[in-house]
């Protein structure tokens, strides 16, 4: 048995990342081509301006960090 | 893009496939509401 993880070549894991729905929000939803990696919650700290645990967990696929409050929900001025 | 025919409010849709964080139509407006004014804020501040 062969240690490593096998993702198969159509699988959804391979899409990229939706930028718009890691923002916050996309138009497309459903319809999206790209992957919507779901959050539960922003994390309250970085909603405020500041989290501390900014660098203490490696990114996700999205490249959105999720400490144990929430995910660092990353603000990209509006391009809507 | 389908923003002015808001497809998420249709009955039986997910609403998280549209928002993440647990944003909602009504949160996710005020959201953007707040970040704008945090960015006016701070700039302000940097220019003082």
């Amino acid at each position: 048995e062969c240690a490593y993880v096998h993702i198969g070549p159509n699988s959804p894991l391979r899409r990229k990342a939706c930028e718009h729905y890691a923002r916050g929000f996309c138009p497309l939803g459903p319809w999206c081509k790209a992957r919507h990696v779901k959050h539960k919650v922003p994390c309250p700290f970085y909603l405020a301006g500041f989290c501390p645990n900014g660098r203490a967990h490696p990114p996700g696929p999205d490249r959105i960090v999720s400490c144990e409050f929430g995910a660092h929900a990353r603000w990209i001025r509006d391009e809507d | 893009l389908a923003t002015h025919s808001k497809p998420w409010r249709l009955p039986g849709t997910d609403q998280t496939d549209f928002f993440n964080y647990g944003f909602d139509e009504y949160t996710w407006t005020q959201y953007c509401m707040r970040q704008q004014d945090m960015t006016g804020q701070v700039s302000q501040m940097k220019d003082q």
